[in-house]
């Protein structure tokens, strides 16, 4: 929405035709000279080289599966081996074409590319780098392993290392790559440019864009590619991804100095089938895979089709394609054929495809096809390809002795789970160096209007300010983002409405003037590829804010959320961090699809942070918690409570950078006789409760401001209902399902010969949400909370409930459903 | 499949009780209602039923053995069953196949039971039926409430109903019953204060002191005493001037033993000696069930500093007067000095408690519970009396007779109080052999 792009009517009513640029097939024509000169003798026989690891690693694989045994060790590998025998030639001439800056995210079909793509990075990192960084992975423990392997010299000795790391990794032992806790569909190598593969159909598409804006905005080398297969083309976040990285701004608001669009590459594998589903003919309309670029953007994506089968015309467009995306004038798709001989996994028995089809592919083997190749040009010979044969059987049967052996190669242990779920890092700035910031200090108009606040919501009557005088909830949110981001040069933020328009409900306002163009950015409205972006961005090591206007977007950015942010740190070992603050807002009075508290599904995720503000104080230490830590936050905001002015801490607001400790719930006001305890903008009305029960029954409640849902210290709730025995919980999430229903399981657990009373629960009604006039009856009100006080907990003399809170109309409640 | 009985916990407080006396011996049969045996604690003396219908297969405990609650202390099964202790008790149950066990045979007194291994106990699916009183399970008290009622004394049976949903018993429910107020009812429309109120406190214009120990568990008893009996006095006094002067001729002896025997010691000893022509008066009213004591044993009301104590003279009819008298002086200083044993507080058939020192002239004492009469006596003072010579001044010793109407009526402890008369009157005759 910037006003320096108008829309001119004249301008988009005009008539005329679109002419959609032309998208090449298969039009690279082999010449060896040209070729040798490229890669040299010895890059063509390591394109060769590599092609067989990759054969021999997965057909020893596929032995496993289906026969228990290879070569004489008998193993039973329980987890998935999806193969990819017959690609090895499109995933070994990307990585002939790429450095070891260049990064590469896979899917569950990868186990090619992490070889391919080491292989590669191994030959050209001269042995004073690899060395090293093969010491250094998990304090040198793989690395052992392949230094036990027979090895000649320093790159057999990474031969070894690398296959010996991704084969442990696929046992799931814990010198593999990551532990063994990324397993076969997730196994990957930092170091040398393998980054995260992953096992959800296209999930690796936003989350390589984030990759590359990281790549962008920090001004790093190297490209992204993100390998996805053709059938992923109908996954929504693919499509987002594709959008986000051909924004317009990249160009025409973006500084020139930023360097143009992230350097991404689609690339599509294209084997025809999406397991047995045929991309070709039945599942999609594409015909061409490639066309769908022209649909993207008037670059059509620099979107052609190449023949994978040939390693050269892969590594040939690769090189051409990078050359693009380092000029910024990305993104660029290429459909990559391809054909995977093996079934989708050892259980598929390929009931969708006839034998002949297979036979025909198995005629054009790219690796029988490219031996003949280099034969024919005179740098082949049989015995020197049956010398190369051997050694590769050599090493892959050592690797697999040891990776199979169960006492030479243990696995890690409950604890070492544990510990990798969280990072748990305090990091105030990801790199050192100064941030790029804009008016920031006392020119910044929203620092200027923050500074005629009042910091407490009360005059010194008690008496309550005018809102619009007083410092909000929504300004302590801002004031600590301001602070990171000067702190934190690698720190951006973007989602819908970020730029210009400050947010829909301004917490950014201010920020615009703050910030340059690639720190703060609006996105498309793809919220898969918010997310997806982010997670990317954080992975590859900056810090991301991204935002999703209303929780009930969340479902939008469900696989992002739930599969992604959530768990790369723990599938890495720990060895992705994950600054990533996922700003969710909930919303109220638009209805059933704006109004949700969706905090129960983020709560049941593992590895997320979790947590919910509900005062001016908090929010602004909390988001300080959020951005100095290097865990994935979602940090819940309601929107009831953006114009909230602080009421609790008698000093207000501080000015200077404080931190909430982690986990622990505030106690809003003291009480003896029961504990309301809530979450979010419901604290209001169960101190609204509290008034009255004291008022007017003679019962003093303690308020508890929960505000933590994930970590979360039971201990200051805990002894607060020692104190009572009774606790009352309220939120505005529906009751259904409620993460209070957790915490009350874990109250009666942890406090059981306290309580004089089961543990109440009041939610929102199972309902959609109503409309603004009916909302009264959907939340939690005050005398909800004193309705159960009194039909479950506390008789209250001479109380009339006014609603129904008996455990006879909750057994009635969920009887119905509702 | 044999079944463990466990000892019941018959309290928040009981960590143990005592075994008084097998009702059965193995081999035996048994009603699931019938008495397995009886058994103290220090408030109570109860029996314990079966619980399950079966042949004894062992008693694991001797009389007289102080077993902690929820500990097995009998195995009942089926006829001819085997029974050992451990695991394959229930993986096993060869029913009818191996020896009976004889009906003379011994309890398993060796039995490895007094500290199971817990897996053992989790493993076994025997099971264990713990025999409750039946009173407490009518009733549900929330966690809280029931640490109350172990904080404060009080017992579940002190509440009719809790105030909470359905009855449940609250907190408050416990605070009030320990304090005798009224149960606030959720329902019922109260004039005064408001349920939230009794936990709303003013400005603190008092010291608040827990009870504890003795106090608290003479608290607990009083309570249930007035609570479960039907409680009564009659006021009476006895001509006293031949008490007096054996009590005089008494105190001229030179053998302490004797000089030592008080006007207390000599009431004590007419009691023993009316108590076998009142059986009623001798006897415990327990769960509807009156038990008629043939030996006399007597509590006596001792004030210390720590509270009122009653220890037991045991047996006191058979002990001459010197006897009572010196055991009463033993057990009054061993309660004054804190040494004074558990066992020689419990198991009264008949209280006396005695304020005459005080110039107390008639009192109310309160029963014993489970006993079913206490015997007050009151200070000596002259009378004016009409005689048949006219009207004298005579010394008379006051007597206030508490019992519970349940079991005594009031012409019947009317009785007892003239004929006690008139053995005090006569107390020289006592000591006389005719």
């Amino acid at each position: 929405m910037p006003k320096s792009l108008p829309i001119e009517p004249n301008e988009v009513r005009k008539s005329g035709t679109l002419k959609i640029a032309e998208i090449p097939i298969n039009q690279y024509r082999r010449n060896f000279e040209q070729e040798k000169e490229r890669f040299g003798e010895a890059g063509l026989l390591a394109m060769l080289h590599d092609m067989i690891v990759v054969r021999e690693f997965e057909t020893m694989l596929n032995t496993f599966k289906t026969m228990g045994a290879w070569e004489g060790i008998e193993y039973n590998h329980k987890g998935p081996a999806h193969l990819s025998i017959g690609q090895e030639a499109a995933v070994v001439g990307q990585a002939a074409a790429l450095d070891p800056d260049d990064f590469i995210f896979g899917s569950h079909r990868s186990h090619g590319e992490i070889l391919a793509k080491c292989l590669s990075a191994a030959r050209k990192l001269d042995d004073a780098k690899l060395v090293p960084v093969m010491e250094a992975w998990l304090g040198g423990e793989t690395f052992g392993y392949a230094k036990r392997m027979p090895h000649s010299d320093t790159f057999s000795l990474a031969r070894n290392f690398i296959v010996f790391g991704t084969l442990a990794e696929i046992f799931a032992r814990k010198a593999g790559f990551n532990r063994g806790m990324g397993g076969s569909m997730h196994a990957f190598f930092l170091p040398f440019g393998s980054m995260p593969n992953n096992a959800i159909v296209g999930g690796s598409a936003d989350i390589a864009l984030g990759s590359a804006l990281f790549k962008r905005i920090n001004k790093k080398p190297g490209i992204v590619i993100a390998n996805i297969g053709d059938a992923s083309m109908g996954c929504g976040p693919v499509w987002e991804a594709m959008t986000m990285a051909s924004m317009d701004q990249y160009r025409t608001l973006w500084p020139e100095s930023a360097g143009g669009a992230p350097p991404i590459l689609f690339n599509f594998f294209n084997n025809f089938y999406g397991m047995g589903g045929q991309t070709n003919g039945e599942t999609m309309g594409y015909g061409v895979l490639a066309r769908v670029g022209a649909g993207v953007n008037p670059d059509a994506m620099h979107a052609e089709r190449v023949d994978g089968l040939d390693p050269l015309a892969v590594a040939d467009a690769v090189l051409r394609k990078k050359k693009i995306l380092l000029e910024g004038k990305g993104p660029a798709l290429l459909d990559t054929i391809t054909y995977r001989i093996s079934g989708h996994s050892p259980s598929d028995s390929s009931s969708y495809r006839t034998k002949e089809e297979i036979e025909e592919w198995q005629n054009n083997d790219s690796i029988a096809e490219f031996s003949k190749y280099l034969m024919e040009n005179g740098i082949l010979g049989e015995a020197e390809l049956g010398t190369m044969r051997e050694g590769i059987h050599r090493t892959l049967f050592e690797a697999v002795k040891l990776a199979t052996n169960e006492d030479a190669c243990p696995r890690a242990d409950g604890r070492f789970i544990e510990s990798v779920m969280y990072s748990n890092k305090k990091v105030l700035k990801l790199e050192d160096r100064a941030s790029e910031m804009l008016q920031a200090g006392d020119d910044n108009p929203r620092v200027q209007s923050i500074a005629r606040r009042a910091r407490f919501a009360l005059d010194a009557d008690g008496k309550p300010l005018p809102k619009n005088k007083v410092y909000q909830l929504r300004d302590g949110i801002f004031e600590a983002l301001l602070y990171h981001f000067k702190q934190d040069p690698t720190m951006a933020a973007w989602g819908e409405e970020n730029r210009d328009w400050g947010g829909a409900f301004a917490v950014y306002r201010g920020l615009t003037e703050a910030l340059p163009y690639p720190r703060l950015f609006n996105s498309s409205i793809s919220e898969g590829a918010i997310v997806g972006s982010g997670v990317g961005y954080a992975l590859s090591g900056g810090r991301a804010v991204v935002e999703l206007m209303y929780c009930d977007f969340l479902g939008r950015a469900g696989d992002e959320i739930f599969n992604q942010a959530s768990k790369w740190q723990a599938m890495s070992a720990g060895l992705l961090k994950m600054p990533l603050v996922i700003r969710v807002s909930i919303g109220n009075k638009y209805g059933a699809q704006h109004s949700q508290d969706w905090s129960a599904l983020v709560a049941h995720i593992p590895g997320l942070k979790v947590y919910f503000p509900a005062t001016p104080y908090d929010a602004k230490g909390m988001m300080h918690l959020a951005l100095s830590g290097t865990d994935p936050v979602v940090f819940l905001e309601s929107q009831l409570l953006y114009d909230m002015g602080e009421q609790f801490e008698k000093d207000g607001v501080p000015q200077d950078y404080y931190e909430i400790p982690e986990g622990v719930p505030a106690v809003r006001k003291a009480g003896k006789d029961i504990t309301i305890a809530t979450y979010g903008a419901t604290l209001y009305r169960a101190l609204k409760a509290a008034q009255i029960l004291e008022e007017k029954y003679g019962v003093s409640a303690e308020v508890m401001d929960l505000r933590f849902i994930a970590p979360f210290d039971y201990e200051p709730l805990v002894e607060s209902v020692r104190k009572t025995g009774r606790l009352v919980l309220a939120s505005d999430a529906v009751e259904r399902g409620s993460f209070l229903h957790t915490i009350a399981s874990n109250v009666q657990g942890l406090a059981f010969d306290w309580l004089d009373a089961p543990v109440a629960v009041v939610g929102s009604r199972n309902w959609i949400t109503p409309a603004a006039e009916m909302e009264s009856i959907y939340f939690p009100q005050p005398e909800w909370i004193i309705d159960a006080i009194h039909e479950r907990i506390l008789p209250l003399r001479g109380y009339t409930p006014s609603t129904a809170q008996t455990s006879q109309e909750i057994a009635r409640r969920y009887r119905a459903g509702v | 499949m044999a079944t463990k009985v466990i000892m019941p916990k018959l309290g928040n407080t009981v960590e143990s009780s005592v075994i008084l006396s097998w009702k059965v011996k193995p081999g035996d049969h048994i009603d699931k209602d019938a008495v397995l045996c009886e058994i103290e604690t220090d408030k109570a003396t109860m029996d314990v039923p079966a619980g399950v219908e079966g042949t004894v297969l062992a008693l694991l405990h001797k009389e007289g053995d102080d077993v902690p609650v929820l500990e097995a202390i009998a195995v009942i099964g089926n006829q001819g069953e085997t029974w050992q202790e451990g695991p394959e008790t229930a993986q096993n149950p060869a029913v009818g196949e191996t020896q009976a066990i004889p009906a003379a045979s011994e309890p398993r007194e060796s039995a490895p039971t007094a500290s199971p291994p817990p897996s053992n106990a989790q493993k076994t699916t025997a099971a264990e039926v713990s025999a409750t009183m039946s009173s407490s399970m009518d009733k549900h008290a929330s966690p809280r409430a029931r640490q109350a009622m172990s904080q404060l004394g009080v017992n579940i049976g002190d509440i009719a109903r809790g105030s909470g949903p359905n009855g449940r018993i609250l907190e408050r429910d416990v605070v009030a019953a320990s304090q005798q107020e009224a149960i606030p009812y959720a329902s019922a429309p109260q004039s005064d204060k408001g349920p939230g109120q009794a936990l709303v406190e003013p400005a603190q214009e008092f010291e608040e002191v827990p009870l504890i120990g003795i106090r608290k568990r003479i608290a607990a008893r009083m309570l249930n005493s007035i609570q479960t009996t039907a409680q009564y006095t009659e006021h009476s006094s006895a001509d006293a001037e031949r008490l007096l002067s054996l009590r005089a001729r008494l105190k001229a002896q030179k053998n302490p033993d004797v000089a030592g025997i008080t006007i207390g010691d000599l009431v004590l000893a007419a009691v023993v000696k009316v108590l076998p022509e009142f059986p009623e008066f001798n006897a415990h009213l327990v769960d509807g069930t009156l038990k008629l004591y043939k030996p006399v044993h007597l509590g006596v009301a001792v004030d210390t500093p720590r509270g009122l104590m009653v220890p037991v003279v045991r047996n006191a009819q058979n002990l001459s007067l010197t006897d009572i008298s010196k055991e009463v002086k033993r057990l009054a200083q061993a309660c004054q000095n804190g040494t004074i044993a558990p066992d020689s507080l419990s198991g009264s058939t008949f209280t006396v408690t005695n304020l005459g020192a005080y110039g107390i002239d008639q009192f109310t004492p309160v029963i014993n519970a489970p006993e079913t009469a206490i015997l007050g006596v009151c200070t000596v003072r002259p009378t004016l009396v009409q005689t048949d010579a006219g009207v004298e001044t005579r010394m008379r010793i006051g007597l206030s007779l508490t019992s519970n109407h349940q079991v005594i009526d009031g012409a019947y402890a009317a009785r007892f109080l003239k004929r006690f008369g008139e053995v005090i009157a006569d107390i020289d005759f006592l000591f006389m052999s005719f």
